[in-house]
């Protein structure tokens, strides 16, 4: 039976090798993304050495699995004496555990001082930002020129306020809110306030090497110091609903000088000199004066580009997401919705009832008859462009959504309000 | 006891194959729930690759696609590899240590029972409107707590809380039974230093399993009295969820993490240690050697069993608790590799001392496949159990590589070394070596090329259960992985076809086993294949400990434990 035992070896052998190399093809080509912090570095050097470590004792193990399959032993006489602890392999099991005892303590002393450097106390010069979880979004807020955040109170969120800002705190005034953009300077350390709003997410840079879950109810508070200026992703690490895989921000690491025009720009926004973000350009609404309802008079007509730049990784209808694009229409309103897309996906156009959660799809039917573009489940392709003409015959407020899956959820949609007053002038507004 | 024979005892077929006390009948009844658990969770990974490989194809949408996540995990974890010990347990306990049953026959057939009305739930909350839970098998609350934040958070999130809940209550009963059996109905002479490793194995495990499901228990009830009775164990003040607040005030969501980790991480030792076990009695079978260091693994077992309540929220590390207990689970987490290395070092000196004896044949292969995959998965746990590399790597496919090499494929592996170990025993027949070894072939390369791959994905970044990952530009060049990981995990897939055929075509057609075909020493291989309803005519007296192998001067080259140590001058108990 012993010569059938070679290939078992071998296969043992083959594993190990194929292994050891698929992590030196790796580390060409599918490694970490290059560590741009001052603090970066002692997450890495942990890994790297716990990698060389780990090697060691995976090629030794392995190959003591496969060595007794490749020998050609023979059967000792006589029958079989258990080995003494001071022979083979009594001596190889016993200094592997000790081998093993050393590598831990020395592994965990260099851990244990690296860990609490890490979660020491940020400096007191660092930069504050209030790091705020949301499905599906990420919220960025900075204090402003008197250096404290304002109250927040959950029961002033609105679409308009997303965190809840309490406009009675003098503090809260000049606070500058971000929407999955979050701006640092390049050399200053940073202090993370990370909570969330509705279920647990967490704070992820790949870069930074800093990964936090954001906790409903406790606010934890992490700190680096980006040193490298550039763009990087922020993603969430915590599985928190449908929308998961969309919850993306970036962090741009900029000069200090470049982070000064940006503030100041954001302050003069906060004051209204300056309309909040660039000029998104909505379509010139329908014929001006009142439109006739019913059928047969000239339609109300929206133009809608979808993917219009990278705002929400793409997920966003004339640049805009989370229900910050309104469109109002006096009832019983024959409406044209035209949609173009210039995204990199499909998408399309579903008018669904509903104001708060958007479902995750299209659904069966739209609010209206004729409410969406064809096949809103799969959507329009990039560059095309689709219609969607209706009568909006019952008033109140509907969400307009992407139907392909994932996306509305993601906070592709934007809101259709149907005025009960047939005298409105239809338009289309943005509104935070 | 002695008079329970199956002679004497007349029942229907519903009291002999479906009510049945029986254990042996139990151990099937947990051998064919796992495996049939174990296919409904290997069509959703199944799933769930096609769905990675070729995310533009928008085979799942994002909901489905979480609920894949979730139901394969749930019932992997703790529908397939919990209940597989459960089967080994049933059938082997009564039969290694020469008791007649279980000492508590009504309760073993209640613990069967109690866990099918969880299977049943889990299987019904597929077809409930939202469908089955979405909020991964961790189920952190408030995703899992508010129906409003998934739509997997409805009713097939509480039926989920159900099955955990018979399924906590099951195991329950069911370590009680297995405790009680081994302290107290061991044959004459079997003292605890002659039992199999195994039955210690199973022994340590039953301990875990009684001081851990409890807590998992109490904390599946409080999630589910926050659902539908309003309590706040783990929603704090002010939650928005979908633009409306959340009446729930004074709870703290990691609390539920502390007590779902508690038992999380010893239920990793529960699906681990029996395989070891079963394992070391295959090696020393195979190897015609006695195990190397017995007394040595006993306390390692004992050491890993008795640090594994210190070590849980070592998957906490960035959850948002203190970080002064990081550095103090980092310090237990890193001590629990120590007793835990001294097994698998002593597993793998066994088959080192036996090379000049080894008798190739299934079992062995999955033994030495199950120590190289147990290997690979623990050392790529140290880059988890420590702190400053978890910050970056939590969360990430390293995760996920790491935790199916240790839990997954370690405990497939001794699976499969103990069904085709005992599958004689089980059912009379001999499985197909030749298909057995084809199984292997196949099975041992594709774990790898599975899960190896996804290591890179976690060096990359790569967060875990993100439907559609070309959201991110730093993963841009991740995508050509995940279809080799999807195409290797087909392979794997695939190749567990040749172990049902296998399974299946032997159960009607094998050869016949006799008593003992691989000429073991333990006391099941004294009984028929496969036993009557008790066992054995008479209760056997042991003599020696079980791994006389090899024996100089001994008639042949191993000596049940029923051999009296008169017949042979040497032997009768370990060594060392």
């Amino acid at each position: 039976m012993r010569e059938g035992r070679y290939w078992v070896g071998l296969l043992i052998l083959a594993l190990l090798g194929a292994t050891v190399a698929s992590f030196l093809v790796a580390a060409r080509s599918w490694w970490m993304p290059p560590e741009v912090t001052a603090q970066g570095h002692m997450v890495d050097d942990v890994i790297h050495i716990l990698l060389v470590l780990g090697a060691l004792f995976f090629v030794v193990a392995q190959f003591f699995l496969a060595f007794p399959l490749l020998r050609r032993g023979a059967p000792t006489p006589g029958g079989f004496t258990p080995p003494s602890l001071l022979r083979m392999p009594g001596i190889a099991a016993v200094a592997a555990v000790l081998v093993l005892v050393v590598a831990d303590t020395t592994v965990l002393a260099l851990s244990e001082r690296d860990w609490f450097r890490l979660y020491s106390a940020p400096p007191r010069d660092a930069l504050q930002v209030e790091v705020v979880g949301r499905q599906f979004q990420w919220y960025f807020r900075y204090p402003g020129p008197d250096g404290m955040l304002g109250r927040v109170d959950p029961r002033l969120v609105s679409p308009e306020n997303p965190l809840g800002l309490d406009p009675r705190d003098p503090a809260g005034a000049d606070d500058v809110v971000t929407v999955n953009d979050l701006r640092l300077p390049a050399g200053r350390p940073v202090a993370f306030h990370i909570t969330a709003v509705d279920v647990i997410h967490s704070f992820n840079v790949p870069a930074f090497r800093v990964k936090q879950d954001a906790v409903p109810g406790r606010v934890v508070t992490v700190w680096t110091t980006p040193l490298r200026p550039g763009t990087y992703e922020v993603a969430c690490a915590q599985l928190c609903g449908v929308g998961h895989y969309t919850m993306r921000a970036t962090a741009t690491v900029e000069t200090p000088e470049a982070f000064a025009r940006w503030v100041a720009s954001q302050e003069a926004a906060r004051r209204g000199e300056t309309p909040p973000t660039p000029p998104l350009a909505p379509p010139a609404p329908g014929p001006a004066g009142l439109p006739a309802p019913g059928a047969g008079a000239s339609p109300v007509a929206f133009t809608v580009v979808a993917g219009q730049g990278p705002s929400n990784a793409g997920l966003n209808f004339d640049g805009t997401a989370g229900g910050h694009l309104v469109f109002t229409v006096p009832v019983g309103a024959r409406v044209r919705l035209t949609l173009v897309n210039r995204g990199a996906l499909p998408h399309s156009l579903q008018v669904v009832p509903g104001t708060a959660s958007p479902p995750p799809a299209a659904l069966p039917q739209p609010a209206f008859p004729g409410a969406e573009t064809p096949s809103p489940g799969v959507g329009t392709g990039p560059g095309q462009t689709a219609e969607a003409t209706f009568v909006a015959r019952a008033p109140g407020r509907y969400l307009l959504i992407c139907g392909v899956p994932g996306h509305a959820v993601a906070g592709m949609y934007a809101v259709l309000d149907v005025s009960p007053s047939a005298s409105v002038r239809p338009r289309a507004t943005v509104q935070y | 006891m002695e008079a329970l024979t199956h002679e004497t005892i007349r029942e229907g077929v519903v009291r002999r194959y479906i009510f049945s006390q029986d254990h042996k009948i139990i151990g099937l009844q947990y051998l064919f729930t796992a495996l049939f658990m174990a296919l409904v969770g290997g069509a959703l990974a199944m799933l769930m690759r096609l769905h990675l490989g070729w995310p533009q194809n928008g085979l799942l949408d994002p909901a489905q696609y979480l609920a894949a996540v979730t139901m394969h995990g749930t019932i992997m974890v703790l529908f397939f590899l919990t209940t597989l010990p459960s089967a080994f347990g049933n059938f082997l306990i009564p039969l290694m240590i020469g008791a007649r049953d279980m000492a508590f026959p009504f309760v073993n057939m209640l613990s069967y029972w109690t866990l099918v009305p969880g299977v049943l739930s889990l299987l019904v909350s597929f077809f409930v409107p939202g469908g089955p839970a979405g909020s991964g098998w961790t189920a952190y609350p408030p995703l899992s707590a508010l129906p409003q934040a998934a739509p997997g958070s409805g009713l097939g999130q509480t039926l989920w809380l159900v099955a955990v809940a018979f399924l906590c209550m099951s195991s329950l009963l069911g370590s009680l039974n297995f405790i009680t059996t081994i302290l107290n109905l061991r044959a004459p002479g079997m003292s605890m230093t002659r039992l199999p490793l195994t039955i210690w194995a199973l022994l340590f495990t039953a301990i875990i399993a009684l001081l851990v499901f409890p807590v998992l228990l109490a904390a599946g009830l409080m999630l589910l009295l926050d659902r539908v009775a309003g309590t706040s164990f783990f929603e704090p003040a002010r939650l928005v969820v979908a633009g409306q607040v959340v009446p729930h005030a004074g709870g703290d969501p990691l609390l539920f993490q502390h007590l779902f980790w508690f038992f999380g991480h010893p239920e990793v030792y529960i699906l681990i240690i029996p395989p070891l076990g079963i394992i070391a009695d295959v090696l020393a079978t195979f190897t015609r050697t006695p195990v190397f260091g017995y007394r040595a693994i006993v306390l390692g077992l004992a050491g890993v069993t008795g640090l594994s309540f210190l070590v849980w929220a070592h998957h906490m590390y960035v959850s948002g608790m203190h970080p002064l207990l990081g550095g103090a689970f980092m310090a237990t987490t890193i001590a629990i590799s120590v007793p835990f290395s001294v097994v698998l070092v002593c597993l793998i000196a066994t088959l080192y001392q036996g090379q000049g004896r080894l008798r190739l044949a299934t079992p062995l292969l999955w033994a030495i496949g199950m120590l190289s995959v147990m290997v690979t998965g623990g050392l790529t746990g140290l880059f988890l159990g420590d702190a400053p590399s978890d910050l970056y790597l939590h969360d990430t496919y390293w995760v996920v590589g790491h935790f199916h090499f240790t839990m997954a494929l370690a405990a497939l592996s001794g699976g499969f070394a103990g069904i085709s170990y005992w599958f004689p025993k089980m059912f009379g027949r001999m499985l197909d070596e030749r298909l057995g070894r084809i199984h292997f072939a196949l099975t041992l390369p594709a774990m790898y090329a599975t899960f190896i791959p996804m290591h890179f994905l976690g060096l990359r970044g790569m967060s875990r259960r993100l439907y559609d990952v070309t959201f991110y530009h730093f993963l841009s060049g991740a995508q050509p992985v995940d279809v080799f990981i999807s195409l290797s995990a087909f392979v794997l897939g695939a190749a567990q076809l040749v172990f049902i055929a296998n399974f299946f075509w032997s159960l009607v057609r094998g050869p016949r086993a006799d008593r003992n075909p691989w000429r073991a020493t333990t006391l099941e291989w004294t009984a028929d294949s496969p036993p009557p309803h008790g066992n054995w005519p008479r209760i056997p007296v042991v003599h020696r400990w079980p791994y006389d192998y090899s024996l100089p001067g001994a008639p042949e080259d191993y000596l049940l434990q029923t051999v009296p140590t008169a017949a042979s001058p040497r032997g009768g108990d370990s060594p060392a």
